[in-house]
């Protein structure tokens, strides 16, 4: 058989596309030899392999997107069981809306992710657009939160090691403690540490993932092998290519954040977008790739978004119109140089 | 109230006409990220375009759940729509289509602060190969997604792109031959778990 026409026939098996009589010529074909069947099985490896990315939070987000426009109840629908016996119990308000977010969190999980959901009781904490918050967790360690970020953790820490789950941006400060060490999970990552100072940001959507060390000592393990990093170094992966970089990392730029600052160093718009939109709960919208290929260097210190865009407009020759929570960015003008 | 997302064209329609969310659902999340892909391809800029194209198509389908007609696979369907979609945008923007036959050059991440021996792997075998169909040429690359993602024919291919089935072929091929010759060149075997060493692939 033809070269060409072969890898066809194995590309239309593998779409499940042949008829029967093809899958049989197919077989035959891959019995007759050691080399065949190696044929075959590189071709299945790369199709396999070229699987568009599953993204199940950001079709769900658009699901509930096209949902809301068809006036359809949206996923997923908390079932409301009657809570007679339940309020007998619940002495304190508080109580009750531990209880809720661990039953909305334990919905999204099984929907969405099929995360196995852990035995411990787990509270969801999201924060909001704006301010970085502060959280402080049942062991003492504190963890600083960006924006729209989101931390999946327990009320109490128990077992062998200490679980959190991340998506988003967070500083950790976490105590020390040997005989149970501190994971974070962030999707294909998960950052082990003893007691130390570091950021992980993980945020969906966003080109690059990165864990920056401050202090002390951090393992980041992925599915293909385990990084080590010493203080002032950073992992990061760019999420497109997948490639992973350890390097020297800038800490203004990096923690710049937690200040509520932020902080461009000759950064395109397309590649910042991400930071302004959590930062300021807005959506950007590019017209044109000169627009999103204009770059930045500019610290912004806990400034509002007018000042922020007027910035751009006047440095970035950017011309912005908003709607609601999104803003639409024209580029008409050249940049103009620093003075 | 569930719904395969494995069910045929068949009982999707059958289940939509009848008005069943769930069957909607299903086919929303099935199909979702493959056509977003498709008209990205068609649609780059305001950057939230192809999503707004792909939404309205999926409304329009509820709207109308009770007549489509559907000849063919409801993949080719789904895809077509979104063209269609696509294409009204462009002219309502008097955009010219991005003509993409030419080989347009493949977008990198500016590596110009980052030092090669600072690569240490590919995540995982996926992104690796990712990268690779990141390196076709514009219109080999959409072949091979709309087969691979869409689960579309080469004859379905061939009437979307508007191009031959030979043509279909052809690019399809090219597709395989590069990723599987590039992939296995590299080193990578499939019975040990290692890090890849990064080779130039330019």
């Amino acid at each position: 058989m033809e070269q060409e026409d072969l890898y066809l026939l194995i590309a239309r098996y593998l779409a499940r596309q042949t008829s029967s009589d093809e899958n049989a010529q197919l077989a035959t074909w891959v019995a007759q030899s050691p080399e065949n069947e190696r044929t075959f099985e590189q071709l299945k490896t790369v199709w396999q392999a070229s699987q568009l990315p599953a993204t199940p939070a950001a079709t769900a987000a658009a699901l509930r997107r096209v949902q809301a426009r068809l006036a359809l109840p949206t996923v997923p629908e908390p079932a409301a069981p009657p809570m007679r016996g339940w309020r007998l119990r619940l002495a304190r308000p508080y109580q009750l809306a531990a209880i809720l977010v661990l039953l909305v969190s334990a919905l999204a999980g099984t929907y969405f992710y099929a995360r196995p959901v852990p035995a411990l009781a787990y509270q969801v904490y999201r924060a909001p657009a704006g301010q970085p918050q502060r959280l402080r967790l049942a062991d003492g360690s504190v963890v600083t939160l960006a924006p729209q970020s989101q931390l999946r953790y327990p009320a109490r820490f128990a077992g062998a090691s200490r679980e959190v789950y991340l998506e988003g941006e967070a500083f950790f400060e976490v105590s020390k403690d040997p005989r149970r060490p501190f994971r974070v999970h962030s999707g294909a990552w998960v950052t082990q540490v003893l007691g130390t100072k570091f950021n992980v940001s993980a945020v969906p959507g966003a080109r690059q993932l990165a864990v920056s060390l401050v202090e002390g000592k951090v393992q980041v393990t992925d599915r293909q092998g385990k990084y080590l990093l010493t203080p002032g170094q950073q992992l990061r992966a760019d999420v497109a290519t997948g490639r992973i970089y350890r390097q020297a990392f800038d800490h203004h730029q990096v923690l710049a954040w937690r200040s509520n600052q932020l902080v461009f160093k000759n950064e395109k718009l397309a590649d910042v977008a991400n930071q302004l939109e959590r930062r300021y709960g807005v959506k950007l919208v590019f017209a044109d790739t000169a627009t999103a290929e204009v770059r930045l260097w500019a610290t912004f210190d806990n400034e509002p978004l007018p000042r922020v865009l007027g910035a751009l407009r006047q440095a970035g020759g950017l011309a912005y119109h908003r709607e609601g929570q999104v803003i639409y960015l024209r580029r008409v003008a050249a940049q103009t140089t620093n003075d | 109230m569930t719904f395969p997302i494995s069910s045929s064209d068949k009982q999707y329609l059958a289940a939509l006409a009848l008005g069943n969310e769930a069957a909607f659902e299903a086919l929303f999340t099935r199909y979702y990220p493959g056509l977003l892909r498709y008209a990205h391809t068609l649609l780059r800029y305001p950057t939230d375009a192809a999503e707004d194209a792909v939404a309205e198509v999926f409304c329009t389908i509820w709207a109308h759940r009770t007549q489509l007609a559907v000849a063919g696979s409801l993949a080719a369907y789904l895809y077509t729509a979104v063209k269609h979609r696509a294409f009204d945008r462009l002219r309502e923007q008097r955009r010219t289509l991005l003509d993409i036959t030419d080989e347009l050059p493949t977008t990198q991440p500016d590596e110009a602060h980052l030092q090669p021996d600072h690569l240490l792997a590919f995540q995982e075998l996926s992104a690796q190969v990712g990268h690779l169909i990141e390196q076709l040429p514009e219109r080999t690359r959409q072949v091979f997604q709309l087969h691979r993602d869409g689960g579309l024919t080469y004859e379905e291919i061939a009437g979307l792109l508007a191009i031959s089935i030979n043509s279909v072929k052809t690019h399809m091929f090219r597709a395989l031959r590069f990723l599987k010759s590039t992939l296995y060149a590299s080193g990578y075997n499939s019975g040990v778990t290692r890090r890849l060493r990064l080779l130039s692939l330019r």
